[in-house]
């Protein structure tokens, strides 16, 4: 049962200057000294550049950026066990904590997910080229970037430069590929979703929807202690952002169709040569593995247990891993971002996964007591 | 709401970049409590969070971090081995007349460090070296060190060679490039000993060994033209011979040449006036053994674990007056009569660096690292103060800036005589980064140090072939050396 509001800051700066009149800052400020670690990304130079940061007093929280389209870090990383912790993320990152939290790597009472919603993120190395050959801009003109009604938007200081994202996207720009077939905009996993659908224009406030009692819990606290304000949403953008979301969730299913049915419809022989074509670059280097926020084995890893005499470790350590993957690869890319050869890993593996999805109804981060079919060993006959 | 633990292990993540070669690829480096790992900078242009092999394991280095200090094989006190390094350079500097003593710094060392360690040497009426002084020395006007195209050159170029290189292997970035180039239709050509995956980008490949490496260049530079690019490894184990016979077959085509780099920011050496000594690592290792060189400063260059013929180097280094040790990572094999400095990890140090594309990039750490430990040493002696970090800064950006406005073209040089090397004197010639650094691949961590001898018995595996500076030894992927890992299971 959720409930929804508008929030904004109580302090005039973050309000002012804050994404969306920085109810976020003002929430996890409010946090600080409650949880261990209070974790979010600060920008470190243009809107294109930043980094992770541990919160410790309310001098910390200016310059935070929990929205930052292009910066595309895995959050939830982050997270450590046993470390109380309240942190901002990305749909994916929740639904990848959640994976955690099956695996034991999270508890669940640790954390507060502080969920952000997403339409999808940015490459930034693409993103500043495409600045520059689409926009005319250079990375330090811009202050603030937005995707909005299927535009990608980019402010100045005085101005706003908007280009349609289906536009981009065909040329090669706009969001990462596992972002455009992504279908969890809004993190309903998290104890609260924070985001700007759903807003009155030009008004500086937050939509927040609140998923769990924690999450309840947090923001009336934050109330009481004068951190935030929060009010009561109108109906009619309510239903927008319910419209937004249906909208985004459609585009995303056409990228899908567009990106796996293709490969999906070859013959299996085929399909078996595209994948060992595709994976045939790898040097073996391991970065998929380490930038993986579901795959947290350690030394012991099966992926890694190859015969030595075997002559076709890399393509064990790859089939392995697909079919690992195949009932928790939560689609973030990061695999793909971190090739250092180019192979769209996370495409291979969305490709089993959908595969398996499609099989068993089974969908991964979605509840930390969902058993995976596998596991409980009641696949569907036949399957 | 819930309790605050007692206890808070703090979380810091810093902006660094990779020491594993001179191209400087972005990374995050998280401290969290005692543990270390990284994290993807996606934003990074260099390489756009992609990282290699030893990225990925840099946590591993960085936790082999020195925490002893030793004097002459005894374990002592920080303080303790400053000033015994002091002493010996103090008796070294009343004694030294015409000995030479030598400063040698590889490379993974800051501009600031480096020159706080050139006014350092300047002091004692030292040398300093960069184990790359011998192409600066003797094969004048080569841009070694000065092309700024970035590796925009290797996607616009429409024909590429590769000289004894294997991209996917070493640099791994690079090999995206060359994708790239190949998409856009560039003709990629490889000579030399075999490399992974070089069917996938190279439409010639022309296997040869090392000693033929220099011939087939010479036949080939007929289908060269302004339009071609060489690439190739320029370390300090690299051809001198090949080194100038490409300079000059740019010179006569206006071809041009990338040279990719082993150490951090072995690219400032030339551009911070670092390397005064002009001779090469053999060279040195020859005067040490000969007593020409006395007294030896070796900073952040792990040569007892690295170099080749280990135990020539060991030798080398007992029979020196004086040997301080100024190092990150602890080393496994020290000779008894050095002084161990244990210096900060390289994430952990601030200051700037120049990578291979020419950009001058800072780190994001906050500690000075060798100006520090090198003030302190001073303080021992009556020599000239090393000057603040801030006018180091200073000082290394106008040399940086001064160097990238000085235009070096491609002009004829002499080319040294090939394969000239006989006796005892063989050097490995490595084309792998991994390993000339002494870690990172799993198979050099399976066998470790039996690795060199246990190869050269396995003809199959290593091409020993007596080249101007020594032997190959590459061709590290896990299938090709199943044997051997099989071998040490």
């Amino acid at each position: 049962m959720s409930e929804c509001f508008w929030g904004w800051s109580m302090r005039e700066d973050l309000r002012k200057n804050g994404e969306s009149g920085g109810f976020v800052s003002s929430l996890i400020e409010s946090l600080i000294g409650d949880y261990d670690r209070v974790i979010s990304v600060r920008k470190t130079g243009t809107v294109f550049e930043g980094k992770v940061v541990d919160l410790k007093d309310s001098s910390d929280v200016k310059g935070i950026q929990g929205a930052l389209h292009s910066l595309c870090i895995n959050m939830s990383a982050y997270i450590k066990k046993g470390m109380r912790t309240a942190i901002v993320l990305k749909p994916c990152d929740a639904k990848a904590v959640i994976e955690n939290m099956k695996r034991n790597h999270v508890d669940r009472g640790d954390v507060l997910l502080i969920g952000l919603n997403c339409g999808g993120t940015l490459s930034p190395v693409n993103t500043m080229k495409m600045l520059d050959v689409e926009y005319e801009l250079r990375p330090d003109e811009v202050v603030k970037e937005e995707i909005s009604k299927g535009n990608l938007i980019f402010f100045t200081e005085d101005n706003e430069f908007s280009k349609s994202i289906d536009e981009l996207e065909e040329s090669g720009y706009g969001r990462r590929e596992s972002c455009r077939y992504c279908n969890y905009k809004i993190p309903s996993v998290c104890d609260i979703a924070c985001g700007n659908w759903g807003t009155p224009a030009g008004g500086k406030v937050t939509f927040v929807e609140i998923f769990t009692q924690k999450g309840e819990q947090a923001v009336r606290s934050a109330v009481e202690m004068g951190f935030v304000s929060v009010e009561a949403p109108s109906e009619k953008l309510v239903m927008v952002r319910s419209k937004i979301n249906s909208s985004m969730k459609k585009l995303a299913r056409s990228w899908k169709g567009k990106v796996l049915d293709p490969i999906m419809e070859l013959s299996p022989i085929d399909r078996l040569n595209y994948i060992t074509n595709t994976l045939s670059p790898c040097i073996g280097c391991y970065a998929c593995r380490k930038a993986c926020p579901v795959c947290n084995c350690t030394g012991d890893c099966k992926c890694l247990q190859m015969d030595p005499d075997d002559v076709l470790p890399i393509p064990q350590y790859h089939a392995v891993r697909l079919l690992h993957l195949m009932e928790s690869c939560i689609g973030c890319g990061n695999c793909t971002d971190v090739c250092p050869v180019d192979i769209p890993l996370a495409r291979l593996h969305q490709l089993f996964a959908k595969a398996y999805e499609d099989r068993t109804g089974y969908k991964p981060g979605m509840s930390a007591d969902d058993v995976p079919p596998l596991s409980r060993g009641d696949i569907p006959e036949g399957h | 709401m819930s309790h605050r633990c007692q206890e808070v292990i703090s979380l810091k993540v810093i902006d660094s970049h990779c020491p594993g070669c001179s191209i400087l690829c972005g990374l995050h480096i998280i401290e969290d409590g005692d543990e270390i790992d990284i994290d993807f900078q996606k934003y990074c242009p260099i390489n756009s969070g992609k990282l290699c092999k030893f990225g990925i394991d840099l946590p591993a280095i960085y936790k082999n971090c020195v925490e002893t200090c030793m004097v002459d094989g005894e374990l002592v006190c920080k303080d303790e081995c400053i000033s015994a390094a002091s002493r010996a350079l103090k008796s070294w500097s009343s004694r030294s007349k015409g000995k030479n003593g030598l400063v040698l710094c590889l490379g993974d060392a800051t501009n600031e460090e480096l020159l706080s360690l050139k006014d350092f040497a300047n002091a004692l009426g030292m040398k300093c070296s960069s184990g790359l002084g011998h192409f600066v020395g003797n094969i004048t006007n080569v841009p070694l060190f000065h092309d700024f195209t970035g590796f925009d050159i290797i996607e616009n170029s429409k024909n590429i060679i590769l000289i004894s290189l294997d991209p996917y292997y070493q640099y791994p970035l690079v090999a995206r490039k060359l994708q790239m180039a190949k998409e856009r239709g560039s003709c990629i050509s490889s000579i030399g000993p075999e490399g992974s995956h070089l069917e996938t980008i190279c439409e010639n490949i022309d296997l040869c060994r090392p000693n033929e490496v220099l011939k087939r260049l010479r036949e080939l530079s007929q289908h060269v033209d302004r339009f071609s690019l060489f690439i190739t490894q320029l370390g300090i184990y690299a051809d001198p011979s090949i080194v100038a016979e490409i300079n000059n077959i740019c010179s006569r085509t206006s071809s041009r040449v990338k040279y990719l780099k082993d150490y951090a920011n072995s690219e400032a050496s030339l551009a911070m006036g670092f390397d005064n000594y002009g001779k090469s690592i053999d060279e040195i290792v020859s005067e040490m053994e000969s007593g020409v060189i006395t007294a030896l400063i070796l900073v952040e260059s792990p040569l007892f674990d690295t170099y080749l013929d280990n135990d020539r180097f060991m030798k080398a280094c007992e029979k020196l007056d004086t040997l301080v040790v100024i190092q990150s990572s602890m080393p496994k094999n020290l000779p008894s009569n050095a002084v161990l400095v244990p210096l900060e990890a390289f994430y952990r140090r601030k200051g700037t660096l120049i990578n291979v594309c020419g950009r001058f990039i800072s780190m994001g750490g906050d500690l000075e690292g060798t100006p520090d430990v090198l003030r302190k040493i001073m303080a021992g002696l009556s020599s000239a103060p090393i000057g603040s970090f801030l006018d180091l800064t200073k000082r290394s950006r106008e040399a940086y800036d001064s160097w990238s406005a000085n235009n070096i073209g491609y002009e004829i040089v002499s080319v040294p005589e090939h394969n000239a090397l006989e006796g005892e004197n063989i050097h490995l010639y490595v084309t792998n980064p991994y390993l000339l650094r002494g870690m990172g691949h799993q198979l050099v961590k399976r066998v470790g140090d039996r690795l060199y001898p246990e190869m050269l018995k396995k003809e199959r595996y290593v091409v020993k072939q007596r080249v101007a500076d020594g032997v190959v030894l590459s061709y590290q992927r896990d299938r090709r050396f199943k044997g051997i890992m099989g071998l040490y299971e």
